[in-house]
């Protein structure tokens, strides 16, 4: 991930007014191995040790914008005129199954 | 198990799964430009009920 991107998601989480319970962060990478490689620096920190977020275990809860599980709660008109086009060129259930395994990972501490 | 209890228990994982994780929350976006976009993420974002704070699209070239 960016490091400017990692500096800007460490001032969010670290803000005061936001707590981390109402804070969510969402991915758009159509590569499965490159969003799972983000979605672990946002919960455990910086796996290359290069940006800001390098031993900074946010645990911020991580989704992909391509999940299943998150289909639900989008309409379905916008759902379909923004992403709808990715779910055919990507393994959902893959990430689905990737994401929430992190997120467990994350619940366990 | 009693039916009452199972179907007290099914009405309650039915609810979990329908919880709505987006709705009321601060989304942080990480979209990418040969995959989903930040804005198009965004849109979505706002449509189930969240806030935009962070949106980004990443280009790794």
């Amino acid at each position: 991930m960016d490091p400017e991107s990692q500096g800007n998601i460490k001032r969010i989480a670290e803000s005061e007014g936001l707590s981390k319970d109402d804070i969510i962060v969402l991915l758009g990478a159509s590569d499965i191995e490159g969003a799972e490689i983000s979605a672990e620096t946002v919960t455990f920190g910086d796996p290359s040790y290069t940006g800001p977020l390098a031993g900074v275990p946010l645990g911020l809860p991580v989704y992909h914008i391509l999940e299943p599980e998150l289909k639900q709660f989008i309409p379905e008109a916008v759902y379909e005129e923004n992403v709808g086009i990715w779910t055919m060129a990507v393994d959902t259930d893959e990430i689905g199954k990737r994401f929430k395994a992190i997120r467990e990972k994350v619940a366990k501490g | 198990m009693s039916a009452c209890k199972c179907f007290v228990r099914c009405v309650f994982d039915e609810r979990k799964k329908m919880e709505n994780v987006i709705r009321g929350k601060s989304a942080i976006v990480i979209g990418e430009r040969d995959g989903v976009q930040g804005p198009s993420i965004a849109k979505c974002v706002e449509a189930a009920g969240g806030k935009v704070v962070y949106a980004v699209t990443e280009c790794f070239v």
